[in-house]
């Protein structure tokens, strides 16, 4: 250990070192050298806009704006210069500016301009400008997200669903499998918040009101040191600031859920408060009730909140909040259970821009996941409560040291509590303990991680990021180091090479079926497991090949160690290894991406090819086998075409290698004492050595924008399942039939919705 | 550090259904090849007699499944404890179905008792130690009255059964009712049944007389109302279970029957070779 702590100040120190020797070596100061920093906002809103390029003319000068929305150029010659600042779906604007004495702040306020409007011919390729390497990474407006065909209403998750590399275990699923990872690996983090379990409706819907989102980065792999705790990736979404110009409003009613958002400036900065609900239950109220017939009652809702505030041009502060849940109630009179299920999150966030050179970020969060379900069988009462919750604080210090080097140095600390409650005991209405029940725990524990990296632009064609993570939990009394590794080289004006080599960790576990993602259980890495690694290896190509058209190809390679799998079967135990089965896997594989942003016809395909193994010695006899996520060919098509300016059609189309599954190869039958009746068991074969069919499906929409009342308005109609094929969900045996039957269970049928939204 | 899972088991129990129910379809789909596999059957409690020792093959999935056809008679069956072994010969009556030569033979707590099974090449082997027999110390009343509302019945609190606890890996109750014959002809009712909200109209579980309750944390357990079938005399017993009975009901009850290599105790076959300590008690239940 100490070694290893010596290793990282060596690091740290040389980081140092070496930026203030490159920077006298490669840029010599002359005195006459000077830096313009500042923001990049919407003039609609005063939004900051993340990624936009700010350019000097005729230089090779420039920057791109971080997730404040802030950039900074340095070593500017003295004297006039043209200022270019550019953003997808933005007018361009330029800004002569004069710099003689002192460095200079400004703020760009662009206007929002249809991204698909023809005339626009202006493509941004960010890559010479931007400093951090960015390998398989995207980035998703909510305008993007909104504008993809959808089930009731526009889902983050299941817009990401569409891109290479990510797969859900079906279609009524929002957990996503992202490059052969599994949703516990995926680091979700809303406005820095960590969210546990990011379901509604069964996992139908994600928990993410996109009328809420500003911003989605989703990091499929070889995400950077600042990120850490997960194997797989990394879902960073920020939500919007609000209006900080004029009040307005937004609000949507639709067949599912019906959404409001009020937006409105606030002091030196802005208010947001967005919220959604379904009602199926509130219409089923009232309905006469047939107490032989009984219905359930469900319902979810959400409510984000926003308020930022500016306190000069370099202090922000924004507080966000986030509350969500899901309620299902049946009650039939011989069985009354419900259960509910959902996330709270808060954050507060400090920005301070200590000079042009030095920005940052001081973020404390908590984030809170609970389910639990309770009821009343024949008079007997049961419960069980379950959750997660951390209190964490995290600060970062990115440091634009030089034009080669820009420094980033950040810590994070969690503490973590864990709780499980249940009474099958028969008495009582709430998830009290039940005496000597010993399955009744509150578990705390603490997490600390460091971390520091540098972007280091070695040549004006090639750069690297290197970086390391350490981290620290209580109840696993274990260090684990994770370095990263990226290189980018600029091989022309259209084409950029990428690599990446990194080690990830992960302590936290969750235990929950496949399907059953509303209703997991996290537990932390104790000292009988090890933390769960992974290695990824990427190499990525991605080209411009003409004006508004991307190509790219990543090929990865991500070996896993430790990994752990739910044993399904397990009700208690007292240590993770208990609950767990320990084992390894790799995922492997190639993922092209041909996308056109611009025009009046935008859209992307898609294709995937990819392998998953996983081994554990106490499942398939130790032999390695397919999981349930393994699918070698994957293809999504998604087309979206403004006609007019009134409509907009789009459609998506995907094709998925069909699942593994394990089939019977005999069956059985045995008795419990007492019973006069056997009951037949099927004997499996060979673990995941069978596939179902491939699933397909094509989903279509149509959008008319016009007025109602002197307000913009949008008609949506969403077609789910165009052709109607049917997905198998999962086959099963049926084993009360005598022959036993081999069924499939079926998904969804053809479903058509309809939305109407209203802006004020 | 102590950890729970029975989150996503008991909740398939009630989510499960419900999802398949409402939102899904079914289609049938053609079956695989066979593997023949050898299957043991064999229960043991504290202070009773060793009733039967189940030999059996599994059968092929698309085929009509007869216990007679799956019974193995001419294995070589023995159970030994104390490095003594007891045979046990194949009865003439139900294939596959052995019993113990020695009549008086009594199973006791705390010993081992090794099954072997000799099939052909295949020898098959099992082994449990009996748990501690336990005493129900609170039963429930000699006789009891089935709620008049028959459809809100939760409106009604379960009675309990208790009994010694002991040191086992988990508990178990089931009940059975013993008298299916209706008992009121005086009155002419036909229909002896408990009916309840939901109630299929066939299956293993509406018409089987007995019910379990498993992986009970504690030394009790309510006897809710929607758990009687029949109405009449009911026998309840309790269970304190030994490892590989507690395995074969997480293998059956929680994991959906799904074989699972970690759960199945049987060296070279596959079922269920387990103990218990167990007490009864009965009870009269009246229709309302």
């Amino acid at each position: 250990m100490v070694r290893r702590g010596f290793i990282l100040l060596c690091f740290i120190g040389s980081a140092f070192g070496f930026q203030t020797a490159a920077g006298k070596e490669v840029s010599p100061q002359t005195g006459n050298e000077r830096t313009i920093s500042g923001f990049v906002t919407d003039s609609s809103n005063g939004e900051t806009l993340i990624g936009a390029v700010v350019r000097i003319s005729g230089t090779k000068l420039g920057a791109v704006t971080n997730k404040n929305g802030y950039f900074v150029l340095r070593n500017i010659p003295s004297g006039k210069h043209t200022l270019t600042c550019a953003y997808v779906g933005y007018r361009t604007r330029e800004i002569i500016v004069d710099v003689q004495t002192g460095d200079a702040t400004m703020t760009f306020v662009l206007s929002p301009q249809d991204i698909q409007a023809t005339d626009i011919t202006i493509e941004v390729n960010k890559e010479d400008e931007q400093k951090e390497i960015k390998i398989s990474s995207v980035d998703l407006s909510s305008a993007q997200i909104e504008q993809m065909p959808s089930i009731g209403e526009s889902d983050l998750f299941r817009a990401l669903q569409y891109l290479p590399g990510i797969l859900t275990s079906s279609e009524i699923s929002s957990g996503l499998y992202i490059r052969g990872g599994t949703p516990d690996q995926n680091l979700i983090l809303l406005d820095g918040s960590t969210i546990y379990n990011p379901n509604h409706l069964f996992g139908f819907f994600s928990t993410f009101n996109t009328d809420a989102i500003k911003d989605v980065e989703l990091i499929k792999g070889g995400f950077p040191a600042e990120y850490g705790g997960r194997l797989s990736s990394v879902i960073n979404v920020t939500n919007r600031d609000g209006n900080q110009n004029n009040f307005k409003g937004q609000a949507s009613l639709g067949l599912i859920d019906s959404r409001l958002t009020l937006e409105s400036p606030l002091g030196n900065g802005s208010i947001l408060v967005s919220g959604r609900r379904t009602y199926a239950d509130l219409i089923l109220a009232l309905l006469p009730k047939d107490p032989t017939n009984p219905l359930p009652d469900y319902y979810f809702y959400d409510l984000t909140g926003k308020i930022t505030q500016n306190f000069g041009q370099n202090d922000k502060v924004f507080i966000s909040a986030y509350g969500g849940a899901d309620n299902l109630l049946y009650n039939t009179g011989a069985l009354d259970f419900g259960m509910n299920w959902g996330n709270g999150a808060g954050a507060a966030r400090w920005t301070h821009i200590f000079s042009d050179k030095i920005f940052s970020d001081l973020n404390v969060t908590a984030s809170k996941y609970n389910s639990g379900f309770n009821g009343n069988e024949g008079g007997s009462n049961f419960s069980v409560f379950n959750s997660i919750q951390d209190i964490t604080a995290k600060g970062s210090v990115e440091y634009y040291a030089t034009d080669e080097h820009t420094f980033k140095f950040g810590f994070e600390t969690s503490r973590y509590t864990y709780m499980y409650q249940q009474n099958y005991l028969g008495s009582g209405d709430s998830a009290s303990s039940s005496p000597n029940d010993s399955s009744n725990v509150v578990v705390t524990d603490w997490a600390v991680s460091f971390y520091a990296q540098d972007a280091w632009q070695i040549t004006p064609l090639l750069s690297m990021q290197f970086g390391l993570r350490s981290n620290w939990t209580r109840q696993s009394s274990a260090f684990t180091w994770d370095p990263r590794f990226s290189l980018r080289y600029i091989l022309s004006d259209i084409v950029t090479l990428k690599a990446s080599w990194g080690i990830y960790h992960q302590y936290l576990h969750l235990a929950a079926r496949p399907d059953f993602e509303f209703f997991s259980v996290w537990l932390p890495t104790d000292s009988t497991v090890p933390a769960e690694e992974a290695i990824q290896y990427i190499f990525g190509v991605e080209t411009h090949p003409l004006d508004g058209w991307d190509f790219n190809i990543d090929l990865y390679y991500k070996p896993l160690i430790n990994v752990a799998e739910f044993k399904p079967y397990v009700y208690s135990g007292t240590t993770v290894n208990q609950i767990f089965s320990i084992g390894t896997g790799k995922a492997y594989g190639a993922e092209f991406f041909l996308q056109k942003k611009m025009g009046p016809f935008t859209g992307w395909i898609g294709y995937t090819l990819s392998w998953v193994t996983e081994q554990y010695s106490d499942i398939n006899n130790g032999i390695s086998f397919p999981p349930p996520y393994d699918r070698r060919n994957d293809i999504d098509v998604i087309l979206s075409w403004r006609i007019n300016s009134r409509w907009r059609v789009g459609a998506a189309w995907t094709f998925t290698t069909g699942q593994p599954y394990t089939a019977a190869t005999s069956e059985y039958s045995i008795a419990l004492p007492g019973q006069t009746i056997s009951s037949e068991y099927t004997l499996p074969g060979a673990e995941d050595a069978l596939r179902l069919p491939p699933n397909h499906r094509l989903d279509a929409s149509a959008a008319y924008q016009t007025t109602i009342f002197g307000l913009a308005s949008t008609f949506n109609l969403n077609i789910f399942n165009v052709y109607d094929y049917r997905e198998i969900w999962f086959r099963y045996y049926d084993t009360s039939k005598n022959p036993t039957q081999v069924t499939d269970v079926l998904l969804l049928p053809i479903i058509p919705t309809f939305s109407l939204e209203v802006k004020f | 550090m102590r950890i729970l899972i029975l989150v996503t088991s008991r909740l398939g129990r009630y989510a499960i259904p419900f999802l398949a129910t409402i939102l899904f379809a079914c289609q049938s789909t053609p079956p695989v090849a066979y593997i023949e596999q050898i299957v043991v059957e064999g229960y043991l409690f504290a202070n009773h007699h060793v009733d039967s020792i189940v030999v059996a093959r599994s059968l092929p999935v698309n085929q009509l499944y007869v216990a007679d056809s799956a019974g193995i008679s001419d294995a070589q069956v023995s159970i030994s404890v104390d490095d003594v072994a007891y045979p046990l010969f194949a009865s003439s009556q139900t294939p596959g179905s052995y019993y113990l030569m020695d009549s008086s033979f009594i199973v006791r707590s705390g010993k081992t008792y090794l099954l072997t099974v000799q099939y052909k090449d295949n020898t098959i082997t099992s082994q449990t130690t009996v748990p501690d027999s336990i005493k129900i110390t609170q039963q429930l009343p000699d006789t009891i009255q089935y709620p008049q509302d028959t459809i809100n019945v939760l409106n009604y609190s379960a009675p309990f059964v208790t009994w010694t606890g002991v040191n086992s890996i988990s508990y178990a109750a089931s009940i059975t009712c013993t008298d299916t014959l209706w008992y009121d002809s005086l009155h002419n009712i036909h229909n002896r049944r408990v009916w309840h909200l939901g109630d299929g109209s066939g299956g293993t579980q509406y018409n089987d007389i007995t019910r379990w309750s498993a992986f009970l944390p504690v030394s009790s357990v309510p006897v809710p109302w929607t758990i009687y079938k029949w109405y009449g005399k009911q026998k309840i017993t309790a269970y304190a279970l030994d490892k590989n009975f507690n395995d074969w009901l997480k293998m059956t009850e929680l994991n959906g029957g799904t074989f699972t290599q970690d759960l199945n105790h049987i060296n070279g076959g596959v079922g269920v070779f387990a103990s218990a300590g167990i007490d009864t008690t009965t009870t009269f239940l009246k229709m309302p």
